[in-house]
């Protein structure tokens, strides 16, 4: 698959929140204007590529070398509590620079991460592929977080019945934009660059 | 409604790779003891450590545990695992999670907690494998305890299977379905107080 088929296919076909769940509870946040949404695409983008690069470091290089492949989710939980660890003392450090407990501390320690993580691991990927997939996949999450926000403004401009609004409403049209992404599929899987 | 969203939101991640009755049992159970396990850890170091080093501890205790017993089950059914790939290690963190989450509330006793620890073990592998069964035998008829033989319910729509129901979409509108019905028990639950 070429860099910018991968690419693509993180962001439409592989993303993380409408093809494996992960993330709902970051993307479905209730109090999220369009500005959060930005951000939390932004904070995903950051901390899955870090994170992506570290675990397929410590996956490849050690794990698989030295067959220690069954340790993958131990590692995998370790590296996001140290990460989460090393954050709080860094933050402690230059509170000025970095927020505690804030915006990304959802992250080090969430369904998303680690699922990514784990996600790595049935994948055979080089590191710049690694890289990409990571940057899409926060791309992807942002995607659908700006999504959700505008599919709850125009619910609350709509006459909706009492009983679909809210979660009904917002799950039924996220099923279908899954499964419209899902149809992209075959389109993105023809070469198009590398 | 509130309980009901954050349940099918930790859960989802499971749900959707989950598709089959045998896998989901096998999540639901194991989500149990995990979560048992891990509560009774907690307990273990309670006091011990300041609440932040908690969680690594934790993390390393599931991290150990989650990694024999997934290896053991590997040597038994290497075609199993490799479905539940995915799905196993994010049983083994939903469960972690919300007994962090659990850890930072009121403090209960041990009892308390054993017992509450079990009762969201319940919750969950009584939302994974109903939802499971409903997807695999609406998906495609059949059902499988094993994935190699799975038993044919209903022949025709086991010829044309209706993949969208197995589909992580399908589980979006499967989910919204459920929140539906609940929204609308909730609704005449409520009309009928008021009429009384």
């Amino acid at each position: 698959m070429g860099l910018l088929s991968l690419f693509l296919h993180a962001i439409l076909v592989e993303n993380l929140v409408l093809s494996y769940g992960l993330g709902l509870d970051q993307v479905l946040h209730r109090k999220q204007g369009i500005r959060e949404a930005l951000i939390l695409g932004s904070e995903a983008t950051i901390v899955l590529s870090v994170l992506g690069v570290l675990f397929w470091l410590l996956y490849r290089a050690v794990l698989v070398t030295l067959q220690l492949e069954f340790l993958a989710t131990f590692f995998g939980l370790l590296l996001l509590a140290s990460f989460g660890l090393l954050w709080d003392w860094l933050a402690g450090k230059f509170p000025d620079l970095l927020p505690t407990g804030g915006a990304y501390s959802p992250f080090y320690l969430s369904p998303v991460s680690f699922g990514f993580l784990i996600l790595l691991t049935t994948k055979s990927w080089s590191l710049p592929e690694v890289l990409l997939f990571s940057l899409a996949s926060g791309i992807a999450l942002g995607l659908v977080s700006v999504m959700v926000y505008v599919l709850r403004t125009r619910m609350r401009l709509e006459n909706l019945p009492k009983l679909v609004q809210g979660e009904p409403l917002l799950f039924f049209t996220l099923g279908l934009i899954s499964l419209g992404f899902s149809l992209f599929d075959r389109v993105i899987d023809i070469p198009l660059l590398l | 409604m509130k309980n009901a969203v954050h349940v099918a939101i930790v859960l989802f991640p499971i749900l959707v790779s989950t598709p089959h009755f045998g896998l989901a049992l096998i999540c639901g159970l194991t989500y149990m003891l995990v979560i048992v396990l891990s509560q009774s850890v907690l307990v273990l170091i309670e006091g011990q450590f300041p609440l932040k080093y908690r969680g690594l501890i934790l993390a390393l205790c599931v991290g150990i545990w989650y990694s024999l017993v997934s290896e053991l089950m590997r040597s038994v059914d290497p075609g199993m695992m490799k479905a539940l790939a995915f799905a196993m290690p994010m049983t083994a963190l939903a469960a972690f999670l919300n007994l962090l989450r659990e850890d930072k509330r009121e403090a209960r006793s041990i009892s308390e907690r054993i017992m509450w620890s079990l009762i969201q073990g319940s919750v969950a592998f009584f939302v994974l494998v109903p939802s499971a069964f409903l997807r695999e035998l609406l998906g495609t008829g059949r059902l499988s305890l094993d994935l190699s033989e799975p038993l044919t319910l209903f022949p025709g729509l086991a010829q044309r299977p209706v993949l969208l129901v197995i589909l992580p979409s399908g589980l979006f509108l499967l989910t919204a379905l459920a929140f539906l019905i609940v929204k609308a028990l909730r609704h005449r639950e409520q009309s009928s107080q008021e009429e009384e």
